[in-house]
């Protein structure tokens, strides 16, 4: 490269550096409000939230009912086991889909087992206790086909 | 935060602190606080390493176990970073003399950035469980782990969650949270993702303080932290951004490694890439592709290759362990790609349109604001302007985006889940490694095209 052509390619070179250099600090200011609110604001939505709805916030994407969960972790001991009755009465299908995992997460270290004879408690979402074949006893409901209660033995 | 987990942490950065000393980093009063925050990634690395491969041995990560191991480990990696190491002279920190208005270019964004740290803290600390997958699998397995002692598997164990398949190093890591907590309790955990999320930070700066000038480095710092994933994914429980920012400071290390000579930071570099393939299963991916392009750009730096692709060991026998154990124990997997269909030209020919997909909507998720600002259109073009005055760094750059988004193609072309789906679900946060890489080398780039070189 003749001492020219290098002089203008640095020319080039520094200015095309000093736009790009500008472009990402004024690129930065607006993303920077932006970001900085919005965190703000979601920060601002959960201040009020309790420890209980922290802890169960995903309820929302899993469209189930944390009353439950919160009642059912109180009332079924950490070593216990349950089963879960899931039907579609008055809930919707994600919620169908969604309970068995949510309530796994929620309720651990109690585990859920397929067969209501190895269980000592049964969980109904959308479906009656009893219909899980097993007499109950002590049972809680929480809303309108949503309970739960312990297997008698 | 309990007094548990702050002494935890404590215990992360002092453990990242010797490995450092060993490394023959000595500490600046005036760098102090950015030295704890890479000393803190060396042990957040070093412990995610050390609970996979605890779990693997059939621990219970109980606390006298993982420190024992830990202990081990930390000393093991100091002293091979102190017999590799400190042989020439480190290049000065840049203390240039500041003009105003450089002056103003390094406090402003400063004291924006420590401003919306501060507004992170707010929202971490008022955070819960909101995300799927933190409540389907990754704060259930470490519950599992911490409830059950270990990698119990069968009903309610480790395996009976989704992607059983992905290593264990943040179940493993946030178990140990509980066990120093005394409790399973989840709302220990997002503030130790923005903690990491400030150290990266301050390693970051730590790292580059030597080559970057303090009036390019604070606004790149920024730049980080504004690119939406990061105060996003802050928080939220899940693995994706603590493996971008590991892989971005593996990738820093070897970077370093090339430029200032100096081999205890290849040491690093293979603590944070180990680190990577422990966190999740792209890890391996991303370890193998960063070996791959620094291997490439080595001759320039006068590193042979042979030994710049030794980079590759630690994530490769990090992900061997993980997928022996996974084989020998007959886990049940969902797997959403299996490699080996790689090898079958009919199943690959049945998929041509998905790849079609592929092609044209995987960009629209790395191009896009939301996602991840213009990290990489900045990256790229200050690649193409470095070229001639920091050739390395440029080429690094030029050589692992185009890789690594045809390995992204490739995995999104061979997973058996819908196409749109899987890009929808995945294409905003898994190439988060790749642009924090990009992110974390912008500021050499930039320095280089502003001014004569001073080094390779």
């Amino acid at each position: 490269m003749s001492r020219a052509a290098g002089g203008r390619y640095e020319l080039w070179h520094r200015k095309a550096s000093r736009a790009l250099a500008l472009l990402l600090l004024v690129a930065m200011v607006p993303a920077y409000a932006a970001s900085f609110r919005k965190v703000w604001r979601q920060g601002s939505d959960r201040a009020s939230w309790t420890r209980d709805q922290r802890e169960f916030a995903g309820y929302a994407a899993a469209d189930v009912d944390p009353a439950l969960l919160v009642a059912a972790r109180r009332a079924i001991p950490p070593g216990a086991t349950y089963v879960l009755v899931v039907g579609r009465r008055g809930i919707s299908a994600q919620a169908a889909l969604e309970i068995g995992p949510f309530s796994e997460y929620a309720l651990l270290p109690r585990r859920r087992v397929d067969a209501v004879r190895d269980a000592g408690w049964v969980i109904g979402y959308g479906a009656d206790v009893r219909a899980a074949g097993a007499p109950v006893e002590r049972v809680t409901t929480v809303a309108p086909n949503i309970s739960f209660a312990q297997v008698a033995r | 935060m309990s007094g548990g987990v702050a002494a935890l942490d404590v215990l992360l950065l002092l453990a990242g602190a010797v490995v450092l000393w060993g490394a023959g980093r000595r500490i600046e009063r005036a760098t102090a606080v950015l030295e704890a925050g890479l000393a803190f990634m060396v042990g957040f690395a070093l412990a995610t390493t050390v609970c996979l491969l605890l779990l693997v041995a059939g621990s219970d990560l109980s606390i006298p176990q993982f420190l024992a191991a830990f202990a081990a480990a930390t000393l093991a990696v100091a002293a091979l970073a102190r017999r590799l190491g400190g042989r020439p002279a480190l290049p000065p920190r840049r203390t240039d003399r500041l003009t105003t208005g450089r002056r103003l270019l390094t406090i402003v964004p400063a004291a924006l950035l420590a401003l919306y740290l501060l507004a992170l803290l707010r929202r971490t600390l008022y955070s819960g469980v909101e995300w799927v997958d933190a409540w389907t699998f990754w704060v259930p397995r470490a519950k599992t782990i911490y409830y059950f002692g270990g990698l119990v598997l069968g009903p309610n164990g480790f395996d009976a969650f989704p992607h059983a398949e992905y290593p264990p190093g943040v179940p493993g890591l946030n178990a140990v949270v509980f066990r120093f907590a005394g409790g399973a309790d989840p709302l220990e955990l997002p503030l130790q993702e923005w903690l990491v999320a400030v150290a990266f930070l301050l390693a970051l700066a730590a790292l580059l303080a030597r080559r970057v000038p303090a009036h390019i480095l604070s606004p790149a710092l920024l730049f980080v932290a504004v690119t939406p994933t990061f105060g996003r994914e802050i928080g939220i429980l899940m693995a994706d951004l603590v493996l971008a920012v590991t892989f971005a400071l593996a990738g820093v290390c070897a970077l370093l490694w090339l430029l200032d000579r100096r081999p205890e930071l290849a040491v690093l570099a293979g603590v944070f890439a180990a680190s990577a393939a422990a966190l999740k299963k792209e890890g391996l991916f991303f370890g193998v592709l960063l070996a791959g392009a620094i291997t490439l750009v080595a001759p320039l730096a006068g590193v042979a290759r042979r030994r710049a692709l030794l980079l590759a060991v630690p994530p490769v026998v990090v992900s061997a362990v993980w997928s022996m154990w996974i084989s020998s124990h007959d886990v049940h997997t969902t797997n959403d790609y299996r490699l080996s269909d790689l090898l079958d030209p009919g199943f690959l020919g049945d998929r041509l349109g998905r790849l079609g997909t592929v092609l044209t909507s995987l960009p629209s998720y790395l191009f896009d604001p939301r996602q991840f600002f213009i990290a990489l259109p900045a990256a790229l073009a200050a690649a193409v302007l470095g070229l001639r005055r920091s050739p390395i760094v440029a080429r690094l750059v030029l050589v692992i985006v185009p890789a690594g988004f045809a390995g992204l193609v490739v995995i999104y072309w061979i997973s058996i889940q819908d196409v749109h789906f899987h890009l929808w679900t995945s294409a905003g946060r898994v190439p988060g490694a790749l642009v924090f890489l990009c992110l974390a080398l912008l500021p050499v780039l930039i320095t280089a095209t502003e001014e004569q070189p001073r080094g390779p």
